[in-house]
């Protein structure tokens, strides 16, 4: 009995001072940003908006909100060549945590490279014969083989290239000769906002 | 003969229990983690508790010893790495329990090279060489005729492909690479002999 007297004490005290601070407790709606490298951010909140330069880390509306009205940060224009996504906190009613704090993730976007293969046939023999096209050290590769293409066409992906980055895409040989040689047209450029589908591998018989 | 066989059965049982209670691979706990970054083949994981090994391809995301541990068992384990490659145990070293036996972390990192090689026969400007992602502009020389070195920016792992292309040409030439060794894989040192040569158009 002792201590849930105790108890209420001080809840009481707490209550007290927290009435003493006089009106309704104040919130700056708020959160993090992480990997903005590219300027055109807008958010908004109702109809409060703010622009978010590139680089920043964080924003906030410089209104700020009263304790239990409620808030709903979107996202209204995406930064140049990224995607901007919540992580969290974006909604809610100020006071539900101690502060707002949402928090965004911005990426830059990323396109499809990919093309059409002719002449990739099985060997004489039946067995598939493949290739392998590499997209630099980085960029990943995709090994097309002549048992997934219907009489030696068809489309080959490889993995995606983010706005803005080059793309050389090579011909790597079989380790053991297949007896095909295939050349590449088209495997360079550098990605710019939209897929690109016009790699051309054409594989003719070794002479 | 009824007790004796009571007997002896309650005695293979104890026997069961017993042995089910602990001492090396009799646990229940199968020492697991994740592997990062790995691209050779043979890298190899020893608990130096109990001398079992585990072999780790390339590419692999995770690993587990054949032998099970027992709970409170102390474990710790030590990467043998491949050629080339340096790998780091995180959360190797414990008593096995449900919070240990599954955190083991493993992280590999190749050893780097440069790439690079040089250019003849380039007169005009504006050539960009690209390994992917990675690109490197190249400009003729002051001397007219004379070769021009390049190097790529990021380094290649050992073990790790390389394919360069000619991103942009040069004005009024066409270059090419000398197929010999490009594309190619990186080993155990740089690579600074890429030929690519330039012709006028």
């Amino acid at each position: 009995m002792k201590f849930s007297y105790a108890g209420a004490g001080v809840a009481l005290i707490l209550a007290a001072a927290l009435a003493a601070c006089g009106g309704k407790a104040q919130f700056t709606v708020q959160g993090a940003i992480a990997g903005l490298n590219n300027s055109g951010l807008v958010l908004a909140n109702g109809g409060n908006t703010i622009s978010v330069s590139a680089g920043a880390t964080g924003f906030s509306f410089p209104q700020q909100i009263d304790y239990g009205t409620s808030y709903n940060i979107t996202i209204q224009t995406q930064p140049a060549h990224m995607t901007c996504e919540w992580r969290g906190g974006n909604t809610g009613s100020a006071g539900q945590t101690i502060s707002i704090q949402a928090q965004l993730l911005c990426a830059q976007n990323t396109y499809s490279l990919s093309g059409r293969v002719t002449g990739l046939t099985p060997a004489a023999d039946n067995t598939a014969r493949t290739v392998t096209l590499l997209n630099g050290t980085s960029g990943g590769s995709i090994t097309v083989s002549s048992d997934s293409l219907t009489l030696g066409n068809g489309d080959f992906v490889l993995p995606n290239v983010a706005d803005g980055v080059a793309y050389g895409v090579t011909v790597v040989p079989p380790a053991k000769p297949n007896g095909l040689t295939c050349t590449l047209t088209n495997g360079t450029g550098v990605m710019h906002e939209a897929p690109v589908s016009n790699l051309i591998l054409t594989c003719v018989p070794t002479t | 003969m009824k007790s004796l066989y009571l007997r002896s059965g309650l005695a293979l049982l104890c026997a069961v229990i017993l042995s089910a209670c602990g001492g090396n691979g009799s646990g229940d706990l199968p020492l697991t983690g994740s592997v990062s970054g790995l691209n050779k083949n043979g890298l190899v994981l020893t608990n130096k508790s109990n001398g079992d090994k585990v072999t780790v391809d390339s590419g692999a995301a995770g690993f587990q010893f054949p032998k099970l541990a027992g709970n409170d068992e102390e474990f710790e384990i030590i990467a043998t790495s491949p050629a080339g490659t340096t790998c780091t145990v995180t959360s190797g070293k414990a008593k096995a329990n449900v919070y240990t036996y599954n955190r083991i972390a493993v992280t590999c990192v190749a050893d780097q090279h440069k790439l690079g090689g040089t250019v003849t026969g380039l007169t005009g400007k504006g050539l960009v060489l690209a390994n992917g992602a990675d690109t490197a502009p190249v400009l003729p020389s002051a001397t007219p005729g004379a070769g021009v070195s390049f190097l790529f920016p990021s380094t290649v792992g050992d073990g790790y492909q390389y394919g360069v292309t000619v991103l942009v040409q040069p004005a009024g030439q066409t270059c090419a690479i000398s197929p010999s060794n490009n594309p190619g894989t990186m080993g155990s040192a740089d690579v600074l002999n890429l030929a690519v040569n330039c012709s006028n158009n």
